[in-house]
C-alpha cells in the first residue's frame, strides 16, 4: 500500500507544477574551467534576488526557470572566483559561464554570501562529493594517492581493513557500492590485493558518493554509489603532467584536437616493484622471472558537435600482473587480472529545458591463473563482461522542479570458475567452459521539487528486472551431496526471473538560513552476488547472478539528518541516523569447498539469510580558512542471520564495527607550504577464535567459539604529509609530496592465527597466538610536474 | 603451507591420468595469495595473548571398527585452548578418560570394551578401549552403534561398513624431477555405478612406520567418477607432529614395502575426515573460514567410523 500511495504522490507533484505556471522564461548553460574547458559538476548558480538557485549536473549542464525580471546571476564553485553579472530575463537565456581557478594564496579564501549551500539546501543525504585536489594534499601510503582510502574517512565508510580499498558503506558488504568510473561499472576497483585502487588521481575529475538515500536514478546495488568522473582533457591547449613516486609513477597528456571543441586525455600510470627488485635478484637465482606489477591506463576524448551535441568517449584499462618462477622444479606461475571498461556518451539538448544523455557502456573483469611445469599446463579462470545501454532525460520544468527520468539494459556474462588443462598434446576433460548470462533493465523517473520554500522533495520510483538465460545446467543436489538430477535450459531459455519495484524518498525540511532536517526511504534490489570464502575481498572471489537458487538481495533502508552550516558555510555539521535491513544475502556454507562446474554449480554451496545495520553519524567540516579538515564519528551496528550458520543464532557481521573516529586536517601555510594530517581509529574486526583444542589421529583440532564472537585489537593510526609546491614558471611547474604512514608505528592486526608446532607424543607441543601487522613507519616522497 | 602440496600432485600427474575428469577448486589460488602478501610486503608478527572465553570440556571420541577386527575407541577430553599442555605422564593421562562404559552393539550381539595398551594399534596415546572378537567383530554391510556411559553423561553414536570395494591393482612409479629412486604410489579403482560410495587411503612402509599414515586428501567421494575405472596415485603422508624435511617428503623410495589400506566409509564418516583434514591444513590461514570439525558423536566430539578396509602391498622397484 505504501508504494502506491509514493507513486500517487509524485504524479501529483509533477502535475502540479503545470498548474502555477505563469510568464516564465529559462537560462541554461554549461558551466566550465575557464583556464583548461573542463565542465564542472554540481557548480551553483544562484538567483539572489529570488533565492532560487540550480546546480550542474555531471556533464557541467544548467537549466533553472524562473518569472520574467532584471536579475544579478551569479555562479560559484568550490576552489573557483565567484562570478556575477546583470541579466535581463525577457527571453529564454543560454548563458555558458567560464569560471576562474582561484590561485593558492596566502590570504583567508573569501567566501561569497551567494554560495549556494548544498549541505543544508538539497534533499540529499548521505551524499559527499570531493575534489581530488583535496584529496592530493592527504598523507598517502608509499605516495600513492588513493581516492577510495580517502572515502574511509568519511563517517558511515569503513575501510575493509589495513591497506584494503575494499570498503562497507553503513554495514552493506563490498559488493554493494555501485562503483562507476564514466558510468561503466568497475567490478574489482582494487591492484594488489586491494592495497592501491584503480583510480588514477591524475585522471580524475570529480568524485561523488552516495551512502543513504541513493536516487532512482542509480540502482542495481544495495548499499551506496561511488561516482567518479574522469577528466575530459585540457581544450584550451597542450599540457604534459606526472609525478614520479617511490613505487610508481605517472604520466598524463591532454591537449585540444580542435582548440575549444574537441580535447584528449591519455594518463597512465605504472609501478615498478619489479623493475627495482630486479638487480637484487641475481641471474642464478631460484627464482629467477619472478616479479609482480600493475598498470594502468585512462583515455578520453570528447567532442562538441554543436551548441546542443557533444560526444564522449572514455576507456579504462588496467592489469595486475604477476609471475613465480621457480628454476629448481621447473614450475612457473603467473597470475593476471584488471579491468577494461570503455563508455560512449552522447549528450543532447532538445530544449532548454531537456537534456539527453545516451551511453553505450563496456565493462570487463577477469581472472586468471596459469601454471606450467615442464609439459603440464593448467589454466584457471573466472569473470564478468556486461555490455550496456542507458538513456537520461533530465527535465527542468521550472525552478521548483527538476525531473529525471530514463532507462537502462545491461547483458551480463558471468565466467563463475572454469579451467583448462593440458599435458603435452594430451587436453584433459576438464568439463565445458560454463557461463552464464543474464538479462537486466530497468526504467525510472525522479522528481526534485519544492513543495514549500521550506520543504524539498525527492521522490522516485525505479522498477527493475532481471532475467538469467540459458545455456545453463543446473546440478539438482540431495541432502547427501549427490546430484540426483540435471535440468538442461536451452539457449536464450528463460532459467529465473525476478522483478521489482524500488521506491526512493526523500525530504527536507528547513529550519533556518542554515538548518534543515532530512529523511529518507530507500528500496534496493541487487542482482548480482560476490561470493567470498575469505575475509577480505580476493581477485579470486567470483561474481555470480541471481538464479533460480539465489534470490535477489533486497534492502530498505530509513535514515533522518540533522544539518546546520555556521559561519557563512565555513563549518558544515550534521548527524545522521540510520536503520537498514538486508534480505537475501549470500554466504558459503560452513565448511563449503569452493565449487567448480564439474557436475555443480557454484551457488549449489551457498546459504541465505538476512542482515540488519543501524547506527550514527556525526560530521564536521570546516570547508574554508587556512585550517581545513573534518571529523567524524560513527557508532554502528551490524548484524547477520543465516539459518545453516552459528546455528542459526545472529552473530555480528566481520566488518561490524561499534566506533569509528577519522580526522583529517590541512593547514595551508603560504603559497609554497601546506601540512595535512590524518587520524584514525576503529574497533576491531569480528573474528572467530579456537575455544578448545582436542587431538584426532595425533593431530590437534580446534574447537571454534560462535562466529565473530571475538574482536581484533583496535585498529589506529596517524600519518602525515607536507607539500611543497614550486615556484610558478610561465610553462612549468612542481610540487613535493613527502608522506609518513603510520607515524608512532602502532602495529595493527592485519590477522590474528593459531599456530600448534610440536608434538604432544615427543612432549614438545607449543600453542601461541601470533598476529600480523603489515605496515609499520612508511615514509615516502613524491614529485609532481606540470608543462 | 601443506595445502600446495595438493597442487603439487596435480602437476605430476602423468598419463594414465588422462581418463580421469579433472578435479580443481580455488583453493590453491588462496594458498598462493597468502604466499604473495608474505611475499611482497614489510610485514611483522608477534606473539600475542588472547583473551579467550572459557569453554566446557568435551567427550571427544576416536573410534573404529572394520572387517575381521574388534571395535577400538579412543576417548579423550577437549581441553581450553590456551590451557596446559601435557608434559607428564600425570597429565597425559588426566586427559585420557579410562574409566567409562564403551558398548558395542550390531543390533544383535553387544560387547562391553575393556581398556588396553598398544602402541602398534595406531591411536596415541595408545591407552584405548577394544572389545573381543569372539564376542564382536566387524563385517561389511552391518551397522554398529556405539554407547559410552559416565559418571556424569552417555554419548550414542552409529556407523556402518560399507561393502568393501578393493582396488583391482596397486604399483610404484619412479616420479619426481629427475630422481632416479623416488616416487608414488599408485592404484586402479573401478568405482561402482552407484553414486555416493566415499574412499579414504592409507599407507604403511614396512620397517619405517609404525601407523597407517593417510597423505593429504585422502578421503574422497565418487562425484567425479561415478561407475568409472581409473587410476590414480598418492604421495606419502606424514604423522601429526612430524617434523621431516627434505627431498624426499612425500615420496616413496625404491626398497620401500608399503602396505596399502583402501577403505570404504559412509558419508558421515567422510565428512568427519573432510572437515579434520580442512582444519588440519588450514591452521594458520586467513583466508579460511573456521570451523568446528563435523561429527556423528551425539553429546561429543569426534568420531565412531567404519572402514571397509582392504589391504595390498606394493613393493617399490
Amino acid at each position: 500500500m505504501r508504494k502506491y500511495t509514493l507513486v500517487f504522490l509524485f504524479f501529483f507533484f509533477s502535475f502540479s507544477s503545470l498548474v502555477f505556471s505563469q510568464e516564465k522564461y529559462t537560462i541554461s548553460g554549461y558551466i566550465k574551467d575557464k583556464s583548461n574547458g573542463e565542465y564542472l559538476v554540481s557548480a551553483a548558480i544562484f538567483i539572489p534576488e529570488l533565492s532560487k538557485g540550480a546546480s550542474t549536473n555531471t556533464y557541467g549542464f544548467y537549466s533553472l526557470t524562473i518569472d520574467k525580471g532584471t536579475y544579478q546571476l551569479s555562479s560559484s564553485f568550490l576552489g573557483y572566483n565567484p562570478y556575477s553579472q546583470k541579466i535581463v530575463l525577457d527571453k529564454d537565456l543560454r548563458i555558458n559561464i567560464d569560471l576562474d581557478p582561484q590561485v593558492i594564496t596566502t590570504e583567508e579564501v573569501v567566501v561569497t554570501g551567494e554560495k549556494k549551500d548544498i549541505n543544508t539546501q538539497g534533499t540529499q543525504m548521505g551524499t559527499v562529493e570531493m575534489s581530488i585536489e583535496q584529496i592530493k594534499q592527504l598523507p598517502a601510503l608509499m605516495g600513492e594517492v588513493d581516492v577510495l582510502k580517502t572515502i574511509q574517512l568519511l563517517p558511515g565508510i569503513k575501510s575493509a581493513g589495513e591497506g584494503n580499498s575494499g570498503f562497507y558503506v553503513r554495514g552493506g558488504g563490498p559488493d554493494q557500492n555501485l562503483i562507476l568510473l564514466d558510468e561503466a561499472v568497475v567490478y574489482n576497483a582494487s591492484h594488489l590485493f586491494g592495497f592501491f585502487s584503480v583510480f588514477n588521481s591524475d585522471a580524475i575529475k570529480d568524485i561523488n558518493l552516495i551512502k543513504g538515500g541513493m536516487p532512482a536514478n542509480y540502482g542495481g546495488r544495495l548499499s551506496s554509489v561511488l561516482d567518479i568522473s574522469m577528466k575530459e582533457g585540457n581544450n584550451k591547449e597542450y599540457h604534459l603532467d606526472g609525478g614520479i613516486g617511490i613505487i610508481s609513477s605517472r604520466l598524463t597528456v591532454q591537449g585540444p584536437i580542435k582548440k575549444d571543441t574537441s580535447s584528449f586525455i591519455i594518463s597512465g600510470r605504472r609501478t615498478y616493484i619489479d623493475v627495482l627488485t630486479k638487480p637484487f635478484i641475481s641471474d642464478s637465482s631460484k627464482f629467477k622471472g619472478s616479479g609482480y606489477y600493475f598498470y594502468d591506463l585512462n583515455t578520453k576524448i570528447n567532442y562538441r558537435l554543436s551548441d546542443k551535441d557533444r560526444l564522449f568517449l572514455s576507456g579504462y584499462f588496467g592489469r595486475d600482473v604477476f609471475s613465480f618462477a621457480d628454476a629448481g622444479s621447473g614450475l612457473n606461475f603467473g597470475i593476471d587480472w584488471g579491468n577494461a571498461t570503455a563508455s560512449l556518451r552522447w549528450n543532447h539538448l532538445f530544449n532548454d529545458k531537456l537534456f539527453l544523455n545516451t551511453s553505450a557502456i563496456f565493462s570487463d573483469y577477469n581472472f586468471t591463473l596459469g601454471i606450467n611445469q615442464n609439459d603440464f599446463e593448467l589454466k584457471l579462470f573466472s569473470g564478468m563482461q556486461d555490455w550496456n545501454g542507458k538513456v537520461d532525460f533530465s527535465y527542468y520544468p521550472s525552478a521548483r522542479h527538476s525531473l529525471k527520468f530514463g532507462l537502462n539494459y545491461i547483458f551480463h556474462t558471468f565466467t563463475p570458475s572454469n579451467a583448462s588443462a593440458k599435458s603435452g598434446d594430451v587436453v584433459f576433460d576438464t568439463g565445458d567452459i560454463v557461463k552464464q548470462y543474464a538479462n537486466e533493465g530497468a526504467l525510472y523517473i525522479l522528481d526534485d521539487f519544492d513543495l514549500t520554500e521550506k520543504i524539498k522533495i525527492n521522490v522516485g520510483l525505479r522498477y527493475s528486472l532481471f532475467q538469467q538465460i540459458g545455456p545453463f545446467d543446473r546440478y539438482i543436489k540431495n541432502e547427501l551431496d549427490v546430484v540426483t538430477d540435471t535440468i538442461h535450459y536451452d539457449k536464450g531459455k528463460q532459467v529465473a526471473f525476478y522483478q521489482g519495484l524500488e521506491p526512493r524518498f526523500s525530504i527536507r525540511y528547513k529550519l533556518g538560513d542554515n538548518t534543515s532536517i532530512k529523511a529518507s526511504y530507500t528500496q534496493n534490489y541487487q542482482y548480482l552476488h560476490l561470493a567470498s570464502l575469505a575475509s577480505t575481498s580476493l581477485p579470486a572471489d567470483l561474481w555470480v547472478p541471481s538464479s533460480d537458487r539465489v534470490k535477489p538481495q533486497f534492502a530498505t533502508q530509513y535514515a533522518l539528518g540533522f544539518f546546520q552550516n555556521f559561519k557563512n558555510n565555513m563549518f558544515e555539521t550534521s548527524v545522521e541516523v540510520y536503520y537498514k535491513s538486508l534480505k537475501n544475502l549470500i554466504e558459503y556454507a560452513e565448511g563449503a569447498i569452493i565449487g567448480n562446474n564439474v557436475n555443480d554449480n557454484p551457488d549449489n554451496s551457498f546459504v541465505f539469510g538476512n542482515g540488519e545495520a543501524y547506527g550514527t553519524e556525526f560530521f564536521v567540516k570546516k570547508n574554508s580558512g587556512k585550517f581545513t579538515g573534518w571529523l567524524g564519528y560513527t557508532l554502528s551496528w551490524t548484524t547477520f542471520q543465516f539459518d545453516d550458520i552459528n546455528n542459526g543464532d545472529p552473530y555480528p557481521a566481520k566488518y561490524d564495527s561499534r566506533h569509528d573516529i577519522s580526522l583529517v586536517l590541512t593547514y595551508d601555510l603560504n603559497k609554497h607550504w601546506s601540512f595535512s594530517t590524518v587520524f584514525v581509529y576503529n574497533t576491531g574486526n569480528a573474528l572467530t577464535l579456537p575455544v578448545a583444542r582436542y587431538l584426532i589421529n595425533g593431530y590437534i583440532v580446534n574447537e571454534y567459539g560462535s562466529r565473530n564472537s571475538y574482536r581484533m585489537p583496535a585498529y589506529h593510526r596517524m600519518d602525515i604529509s607536507v607539500n611543497y609546491y614550486g615556484k610558478k614558471h610561465k610553462r612549468f611547474q612542481s610540487d613535493w609530496n613527502f608522506s609518513i604512514y603510520n607515524v608512532y608505528n602502532r602495529y595493527n592486526p592485519y590477522f590474528i592465527y593459531f599456530a600448534n608446532v610440536g608434538s604432544l607424543e615427543q612432549g614438545n607441543l607449543e600453542i601461541s597466538a601470533k598476529q600480523v601487522s603489515l605496515f609499520p613507519i612508511l615514509p615516502s616522497v613524491t614529485w609532481n610536474f606540470k608543462f | 603451507m601443506k595445502p600446495l602440496i595438493n597442487l603439487q600432485n596435480w602437476l605430476e600427474q602423468t598419463p594414465p591420468l588422462r581418463r580421469v575428469k579433472v578435479q580443481w577448486t580455488f583453493e590453491p589460488v588462496r594458498v598462493l595469495l597468502v604466499g604473495l602478501f608474505l611475499f611482497l610486503f614489510i610485514s611483522c608478527e608477534k606473539t600475542i595473548t588472547v583473551d579467550i572465553p572459557q569453554a566446557e570440556t568435551k567427550i571427544v571420541v576416536e573410534g573404529y571398527i572394520e572387517p575381521g577386527k574388534p571395535a577400538q575407541v579412543l576417548l579423550t577430553k577437549s581441553s581450553p585452548y590456551f590451557g596446559k599442555v601435557p608434559t607428564t605422564q600425570e597429565e597425559l593421562l588426566a586427559m585420557i578418560i579410562t574409566d567409562a562404559k564403551v558398548v558395542v552393539s550390531d543390533g544383535i550381539t553387544t560387547d562391553t570394551l575393556k581398556v588396553t595398551y598398544d602402541e602398534n594399534a595406531g591411536f596415541f596415546p595408545y591407552l584405548f578401549y577394544t572389545g573381543d572378537t569372539a564376542i564382536l567383530k566387524g563385517v561389511p554391510g552391518r551397522r554398529y552403534d556405539l554407547k559410552i556411559i559416565t559418571d556424569t553423561e552417555t554419548l550414542t553414536a552409529t556407523t556402518t561398513i560399507p561393502a568393501l570395494i578393493p582396488l583391482d591393482s596397486t604399483w610404484f612409479v619412479i616420479q619426481g624431477d629427475g630422481h632416479y629412486n623416488r616416487g608414488f604410489c599408485w592404484g586402479l579403482l573401478s568405482d561402482p555405478d552407484t553414486l555416493g560410495n566415499c574412499y579414504r587411503i592409507m599407507a604403511k612402509r614396512l620397517g619405517k612406520d609404525t601407523n597407517f599414515i593417510a597423505p593429504y586428501g585422502s578421503p574422497f567421494d565418487d562425484k567425479f567418477i561415478n561407475g568409472k575405472s581409473f587410476q590414480f596415485y598418492f604421495s606419502r603422508g606424514t604423522e601429526a607432529g612430524s617434523t621431516e624435511t627434505g627431498d624426499d617428503l612425500y615420496y616413496f623410495l625404491k626398497g620401500d614395502t608399503v602396505v596399502v589400506k583402501f577403505c570404504t566409509l559412509d558419508k558421515a564418516h567422510l565428512d568427519f575426515w573432510l572437515s579434520a583434514e580442512n582444519d588440519i591444513y588450514n591452521q594458520g590461514n586467513p583466508f579460511s573460514s573456521p570451523l568446528t570439525l563435523i561429527t556423528n558423536i551425539n553429546g561429543g566430539l569426534g568420531v565412531w567410523g567404519g572402514y571397509g578396509a582392504t589391504y595390498d602391498t606394493v613393493i617399490c622397484k
